[in-house]
């Protein structure tokens, strides 16, 4: 917050301080060769991080500041290069910024958790394994799948992106017990463990009947106003659709034959 | 007679022995297989056993996206493919959008950018990122547009402050692949 919240609107010079016309998210190559990682330029507005927030007055004249740098030539681009533009940073008398005509200064609003309430995150998914089963007293593994995602949109009278990242898993086993998580859980065939093996996420269910396994997901929010990702205090909460399993005791017994053998058999 | 029974239940009790192992297998592939179908999940990716070896990775990736970052010449796209290797998703499409642009304004660079400092910030297991910052020093590069003019801001720093997010990714060498690479307010990078 304290660092991004400058902001100068300044679309006639927008061209001139910074020349990355390309492009012009993020960090990708051309801003970092060229400019500050921190100003993402969409041609129409500059957004200044931090103490560098007065538009010298030499960058004024937008090409003169490309042709600044004549005397790069030369050697191989040994050291020496700090003379790049560095010429500019003549810094008059004008203390503080704003005091030039033709900008005004904004500052991004605060964002806290209640204000993404226009923003819902995707819901994560919930399943578990065997599929609609568990044994009691073995673990039955339940997963939950979620994924980090963006959404964008107004907040707040501004452009405004939303990264959402899953923080924590919050089960509850439908027997009374809960736990939360900060991983959703893998199939046991993934982790690469027999069935009926305990994971991070599994439960062991110790009577059997049907049970109906919730989750909330906690994502992590980080706001981003065009001047790079701002995280926002707090949890947005997303319920998984109910995951209904039906666990079952499973008891041994010696047998003559297979059920196959004699389909009469006990148990068969 | 007696005899003949004795001699017949030595023989059956390995058979018995054997359907019993049977019937167990039969029970569990009742209870794995064909039970009535539930939703399937989709895991999220297993990823890193641990926090370093993420955040290992996450570097590693970084590093190389470097390096291929180095190896570009502007006039030839083929070079770009490498940076492309690294990246995925956003980072992918601005890079794209970037290299391309800067080849179709016939821009030429030179010089090194190094990789001078890289703090991972955080791992999420489930969502199978890595957070961190990196500082990359961009002193020695320098880019000119077709008339031979510097198009390098005058504010430019020196030691640029990057914030990367990894993805963990099967195809990628290192495990991870580069989704965001953004700027940062940092100050760690001087």
């Amino acid at each position: 917050m304290r660092l991004a919240s400058l902001v100068v609107l300044a679309a006639l010079s927008a061209a001139s301080l910074a020349p990355t016309t390309v492009g012009g998210s993020g960090c990708a190559s051309n801003s970092a060769w060229s400019g500050n990682c921190s100003v993402s330029n969409n041609g129409s507005q500059v957004d200044v991080g931090g103490s560098a927030n007065q538009p010298g007055s030499g960058g004024g004249s937008g090409t003169g500041g490309a042709g600044s740098s004549p005397g790069r030539g030369g050697s191989n681009g040994n050291s020496g290069t700090g003379s790049t533009g560095n010429a500019a940073p003549a810094t008059e008398e004008c203390p503080i910024v704003g005091c030039r005509g033709n900008y005004s200064v904004v500052t991004y609003p605060d964002v806290t958790i209640d204000d993404l309430a226009s923003f819902v995150p995707a819901r994560p998914s919930l399943g578990g394994e065997p599929a609609g089963f568990g044994v009691v007293g073995t673990p039955t593994n339940i997963i939950a799948a979620a994924s980090t995602h963006t959404l964008t949109g107004p907040l707040l009278g501004w452009d405004v992106t939303v990264r959402f990242r899953p923080a924590g898993y919050v089960f509850d086993y439908g027997d009374g017990s809960n736990t939360r998580t900060t991983t959703g859980g893998a199939t046991w065939a993934s982790l690469g463990l027999p069935q009926f093996s305990p994971t991070s996420t599994s439960h062991v269910y110790r009577e059997r009947g049907t049970y109906t396994v919730s989750l909330t997901l906690q994502y992590s929010a980080d706001v981003d106003f065009g001047s790079g990702w701002r995280p926002v205090p707090g949890y947005v909460n997303a319920p998984a659709p109910p995951y209904t399993l039906e666990v079952l005791e499973v008891r041994t017994a010696l047998v003559d034959r297979t059920c196959a053998e004699n389909p009469s058999g006990p148990g068969c | 007679m007696p005899r003949a029974t004795v001699v017949d239940m030595t023989r059956r009790r390995p058979f018995r022995a054997a359907s019993i192992v049977i019937a167990a297998m039969l029970g569990v592939g009742a209870l794995s297989g064909c039970g009535p179908t539930a939703p399937t999940p989709t895991p999220t990716p297993t990823g890193f056993a641990s926090e370093e070896e993420a955040f290992a990775a996450a570097e590693a990736t970084y590093r190389a996206y470097v390096d291929a970052l180095n190896q570009v010449d502007l006039s030839d796209p083929s070079t770009f493919e490498e940076v492309y290797r690294w990246t995925t998703g956003d980072a992918n499409a601005a890079e794209r959008e970037s290299l391309s642009g800067m080849h179709a304004n016939g821009w030429t660079v030179s010089g090194m950018s190094e990789v001078t400092g890289f703090s991972p910030t955080s791992w999420d297991a489930g969502a199978g990122t890595i957070d961190g910052i990196a500082c990359l020093r961009v002193a020695d590069v320098a880019l000119t547009d077709r008339d031979g003019n510097s198009v390098v801001s005058t504010d430019r720093p020196d030691t640029q402050s990057v914030m990367i997010v990894a993805t963990t990714s099967a195809d990628s060498p290192t495990g991870a692949l580069l989704s965001v690479v953004d700027g940062s307010n940092s100050e760690q990078c001087g």
